[in-house]
């Protein structure tokens, strides 16, 4: 009796740590997911697929079947001229400025909606680059330039050094682009970017990493001089100042998903995000930007 | 275990008409309650300090006419046997129904109203004592109350007061030899344990000490340690509080109504009250639970007049293991590990008796956590080489908090009590190498050690005083200044060595000053003798950064008897702190710290009110209470942001917002008999709105338990055995889960030639999942037994009886055995344990 006892609470103690739960989720119906990420000059596509339950390991299904429209600045209806693997495109180049209101009927779903409005390219000028430091065939450049911000409502910039390496390769030149990272400590723009950006900062007020999103709460209408300091390297050749200009949900969706984790440890010891979404009736995002690329001269 | 609602032991602004059953109605309404959630719409909230204030000025001017002709007996009640004070003893003019309790320091002033009184005085487990005297010259009497060798259940439930005839309403006394009883984990006697048993508080994570109460936050609470607060309450991540409940004389727990002498949190108030020490003789007692030994012992110094109170607790698992680390390193020969983790708390406290008139306390407390550990590795070769490396870590946290208390009796109606008290909260963390080589002769010496440390330092200065000018009226007033010391986070780095510059620096030392005043005066005035009514004003203000955050806070409760046995209370506060907890959000970690409010955060504040039913029967205790709290500049954290490791810019990583919490509370509870318990069940919700949360909309809070059931019983046949059982069951906490997923792209995808997507979890709506039910019921038994020099206790207990594996968290995971197919798992971390202590009292 003792030893039945004794396995009986040995097999209690070990069984207590961790289970699977059985919670019936039959009411999870997948969503329509829509993505498209509207760009001047650039033809307009979106893509359509359910969303799956979070415990599926299936793929994600795309969708065929839908009736999209869409309408700029209020005009009537245009239809895509190419549905594939839920894939869909228009015979549209969209400008800035321009208000596009999406409209997807999916059978079985209903309808799900969204619309945005396309940002005005980033403006900026005085640009200019010294180097700073020289390690080897490692080069600090520090760079600045005049950002000019529109007056009116808020407007959301993201910025980002691209580098253009170059290879010789069966004696050929060829490229490969990365986004490099850099510093940039200015409190005009940091205090007005989405506080979550700083969490890998040690210095409050300094970024440190690829992209630095922004608003313009602290430069509303007025152009201000950005300065930031990055790194190149060896076979590093080019260098590129690109900043996009972003609608609000847009943004918000960038923001958003970049803070996102899956990482368990992450997830225990951090708040939960919520990835913006701005499709009326479904998921996804539907939204604005506009890049600007500028090439740096490079002094050696 | 058996608690009783607080009749106005620490609350002898109650005092004058408390009453017992015999004394008639009270009560009163909230003259205005506020209409909605938004602190910048309460027109009813500013109206309030105004009424208070009109109130005691209305007071005042009533008792200026007869207060000449005031005949007053005072005195202290003092338990016969140990001299301890007995706080909450009932003393009553049987001829005119007049009666008054003790205050926390056992010191009572009754104004009865009649030449002659005849006095009877009582307190639950004590003999009554009937006294008759003239109060002509306002006499002196000292109480010396006879503990009763068996409770005599129909004498006590006659004599006691019950839940209708108290005023405070919202507030819970629980007796320690009652939260001894209550069966806990590990068979450690845990205060906060208990108190999460209580309706209207609910308990986080499975196994943790942090309570919320109607709706607030684990910070909101003020936990007053002989009237000093402490700030981190926890030991071991939570799994046991601070108090020593060998330590402890009284805990009162203050829910809602809150009397205008407390101040600075805005949810709860847990008043504990430490043993002043047996006056007589030496006593004491000694255990060995599962996991910590205690010790405690109180005596004379002089005899009834110098008194001390001694009581230590330590855990022990770590000298436990020291000699298996040893083992396991000599073993493997690659050199020596020896480490561990324990917690210990230190009370004591002095007691001196000038006179019948003054008294000075002397009290100490200090409790630390640490992990420690220290590997040495030692090498050598035949060419004489030889290398030894030291690696040192070492964690610690804990408060510390000193005080020394002057009671003085200025005269029969007029009570002082000043304090002058230090508290800290701090935590270090150190980790230091030491390096040494040698080689042909020569030797060379590396060291160098990294640090971190914050805390917080509290400097207080406070004077409360009692006066009872006339029957009616019993005044309490006071005032305290604090000068807060933040120190949030410094680091620092020394390195030294034969090669090397010596280095010693320090990063980070940012101190905060910042100073708080209060200001209170609260009257309790019986207006007839059905109706009750208690009005207070405290005003308060913090300075900090050059910026000053005034504010008024209103009290107003009463109670109104219906009949003799049944009675309505109501009741309004607001509450305003000044302090934020910056921890993470689900488990409590020595990096949690304590910031004062800045610029850029203003101080939460929050405003409550509640109206209740108290009936009596039978020796029970029914009672209803209902609520509505709602709550300005509460403090979250943005999504995605964590405290772990670093405070640094902790304003850029929180946000606003405001909240509400209503509730129905259910109380039914038997005090007195060889069966004692009681059930209750709360109804709640707890509601957060937050612009840069969720979208804006309303989202429930995290500890959101709509049903809570606490089911405690206890049964005590002889003196040889008695056993308690406790049975609770909440609903599940939130949690936030994206139940769906799906691909974007983004910025980071977007690379030249890329096609990778992201995929993500779709959460709709934050705390939109509900974890399982909570349920447990746990089991202890205590055997008793008079030896030659005290009496020894043996104590099983078991905690979780039937092995419920209640969720402390569910993530997301895969199948057991099955590859890779995604299943949601929960964590559960207290299996069933049994435990067993012994315990000897001499």
């Amino acid at each position: 009796m003792k030893k039945t006892l004794s396995l009986f609470a040995a097999a209690l103690l070990l069984g207590a740590c961790t289970k699977d739960l059985d919670i019936d989720f039959d009411d999870m119906e997948p969503q329509v997911v829509v993505m498209s990420c509207v760009e001047p000059d650039t033809t307009l596509s979106l893509r359509l697929n359910y969303s799956r339950f979070f415990l599926s390991s299936q793929p994600f299904v795309a969708i065929d079947n839908a009736a999209v429209s869409l309408s700029v600045n209020g005009g009537s209806a245009l239809a895509p001229t190419s549905a594939a693997g839920g894939n869909y495109a228009f015979a549209l180049r969209p400008q800035p400025g321009d208000r596009l209101d999406l409209q997807v009927d999916v059978p079985g779903k209903g309808t799900v909606a969204a619309s945005t409005t396309v940002p005005a390219a980033p403006q900026v000028d005085n640009i200019s680059a010294s180097l700073t430091e020289t390690d080897g065939n490692d080069r600090t450049y520090s760079l600045r330039f005049t950002l000019h911000d529109p007056d009116g409502e808020g407007n959301f910039y993201l910025i980002r050094c691209l580098v253009r390496r170059h290879f010789v390769y069966n004696g050929t030149v060829e490229f490969e682009d990365e986004y490099r990272p850099f510093t940039c400590n200015d409190y005009m723009l940091t205090e007005g970017m989405d506080m979550g950006t700083l969490l890998d900062s040690d210095n409050p007020g300094e970024f440190s990493g690829r992209s630095l999103f922004f608003t313009d709460a602290n430069i509303n209408g007025r152009g201000h001089e950005v300065a930031l300091s990055t790194e190149l390297y060896y076979n590093d050749r080019e260098l590129y100042l690109e900043i996009t200009s972003y609608s609000r949900d847009r943004y918000l969706y960038e923001i958003t998903a970049d803070q996102y984790t899956d990482d368990p440890f992450e997830s225990l010891i951090a708040e939960p995000v919520q990835v913006h979404t701005n499709i009326d009736g479904g998921i996804g995002i539907f939204a604005a930007r506009t890049r600007t690329l500028v090439p740096i001269p490079l002094p050696q | 275990m058996n608690f009783f609602l607080a009749q106005s032991p620490k609350n002898p602004y109650l005092c004058t008409t408390v009453c017992t059953a015999k004394c008639p109605p009270v009560g009163v309404a909230t003259e205005e309650q506020p209409k909605n959630n938004r602190r910048t719409a309460l027109p009813g909230t500013y109206r309030l300090p105004r009424l208070c204030l009109a109130f005691l000025l209305l007071s005042i001017f009533n008792f200026q006419f007869s207060i000449i002709h005031a005949q007053t007996v005072s005195g202290t009640v003092t338990d016969a046997r140990t001299g301890e004070t007995l706080i909450g003893a009932t003393i009553l003019e049987t001829a005119t129904g007049r009666g008054t309790v003790t205050n926390a320091h056992g010191r009572y002033t009754l104004t009865p109203g009649v030449a002659s009184a005849r006095l009877r005085i009582s307190y639950i487990g004590y003999k009554t004592q009937h006294h008759t005297l003239d109060l002509a010259s306002n006499p002196t009497l000292n109480l010396r109350l006879e503990p009763a060798v068996e409770l005599d259940e129909v004498t006590i439930t006659a004599e006691r007061v019950t839940a209708p005839t108290m005023s405070q309403m919202s507030a819970i006394e629980v007796p320690v030899e009652q939260i001894k009883l209550v069966p806990v984990i590990f068979g450690e006697a845990d205060v906060l344990k208990a108190i999460q048993l209580l309706p209207g508080v609910q308990s986080g994570t499975e196994g943790t000490s942090g309570i919320y109460v109607r709706g607030g936050g684990p910070d909101e609470n003020l936990f007053l340690l002989d009237g000093i607060p402490l700030y981190n309450v926890n030991h071991l991540g939570g799994f046991f509080s601070a108090f020593n409940s060998d330590a402890i004389k009284n805990v009162t727990l203050y829910k809602g109504s809150f009397p205008a002498r407390f101040s600075g949190r805005i949810s709860s108030v847990l008043d504990i009250t430490t043993n002043n020490g047996n006056d007589r003789e030496w006593h004491g007692s000694a255990s060995l639970g599962a996991i910590a030994a205690k010790f405690s012992i109180e005596g004379p110094l002089v005899k009834e007049r110098t008194t001390m109170s001694l009581s230590f607790r330590r855990t022990y698992f770590d000298l436990l293991l020291q000699p298996l680390l040893l083992l396991a390193s000599s073993e493997s020969g690659e050199g020596r590990f020896n480490g561990g983790y324990y917690f210990y708390d230190l009370n004591a406290k002095f007691t001196h008796r000038f006179n019948d008139r003054s008294r000075l306390y002397a009290s100490l407390y200090s409790g630390d956590d640490a992990v420690y550990a220290r590997v040495r590795i030692r090498e050598s070769d035949y060419d004489g080489y030889k290398y030894n490396e030291s690696l040192n870590l070492r964690y610690a946290w804990g408060n510390l908090a000193a005080a020394v208390r002057w009671n003085y009796v200025l005269n029969p109606q007029l009570f002082m009590n000043l304090t002058g008290a230090y508290t800290r909260y701090r935590n270090r963390l150190s980790l230091g190498v030491e390096l040494d080589h040698s080689y042909s002769g020569v030797s060379e010496h590396e060291e160098a050690e990294m640090s971190f440390r914050s805390g917080i330092h509290d400097f207080t200065l406070k004077a409360d005083f009692d006066y009872s000018p006339r029957p009616e009226h019993s005044i309490r007033f006071g005032a305290t200044a604090t000068h807060h010391l933040f120190r949030p986070e410094v680091a620092g780095f020394k390195e030294s060595g034969t090669d090397l510059q010596t280095i010693d620096t320090t990063i980070g030392e940012s101190i905060v000053n910042a100073q708080e005043f209060t200001l209170y005066a609260e009257d309790d005035w019986a207006v007839s003798e059905a109706l009750k009514v208690n009005a207070g004003l405290a005003a308060t203000g913090f300075l900090v950064q050059g910026s000053f955050y005034p504010s008024l806070q209103p009290r107003l409760s009463g109670r109104f008897m219906l009949t003799d046995d049944l009675s309505l209370k109501a009741g309004y506060a607001y509450m305003t702190q000044y302090l934020h907890l910056l921890s993470t959000s689900n488990v409590s970690l020595p990096t949690d710290l304590w910031v004062p409010v800045t610029k850029r955060i203003p101080p939460m504040g929050s405003h409550q009110v509640a109206a209740g039913l108290f009936y009596s029967r039978w020796g029970i205790d029914f009672s209803v209470e209902a609520y509505y709290k709602w709550m300005h500049n509460l403090m979250e954290y943005l999504p995605g942001s964590s405290f772990f490791g670093s405070s640094t810019g902790w304003e850029n990583k929180v946000c606003l917002g405001d909240g509400r919490a209503y509730g129905l509370e259910l109380l039914a509870q038997k005090s007195f008999g060889d069966i004692t318990g009681w059930i209750g069940y709360t109804l709640s919700r707890t509601l957060r709105t937050f612009p840069q949360l969720n979208n804006g909309r309303e989202f429930p809070a995290k500890y959101d338990r709509i049903h809570d059931i606490s089911i405690t019983l206890q049964y005590k046949p002889n003196p040889r055995f008695d056993c308690g059982l406790t049975w609770v069951f909440a609903t599940g906490t939130t949690a936030t889960l994206g139940l769906q997923q799906f691909q974007g792209e983004t910025e980071e995808d977007y690379r030249p030639g890329s096609t990778d997507w992201s995929t993500f979890d779709y959460i709709e709506s934050r705390n939109n999942f509900r974890l399982p039910a909570y349920h447990r019921m746990d089991l202890s038994v205590n055997f008793h037994k008079q030896k030659k020099h005290g009496v020894r206790t043996w104590n099983i207990s078991v905690y979780n009886l039937y092995n419920r594996q209640n969720p402390f968290l569910v993530y997301r995971g895969y199948k057991e055995n099955s590859g890779s197919t995604p299943v949601l798992k929960q964590l559960s971390i207290f299996p069933i344990i049994p435990s067993i202590s012994y315990i000897y009292k001499f």
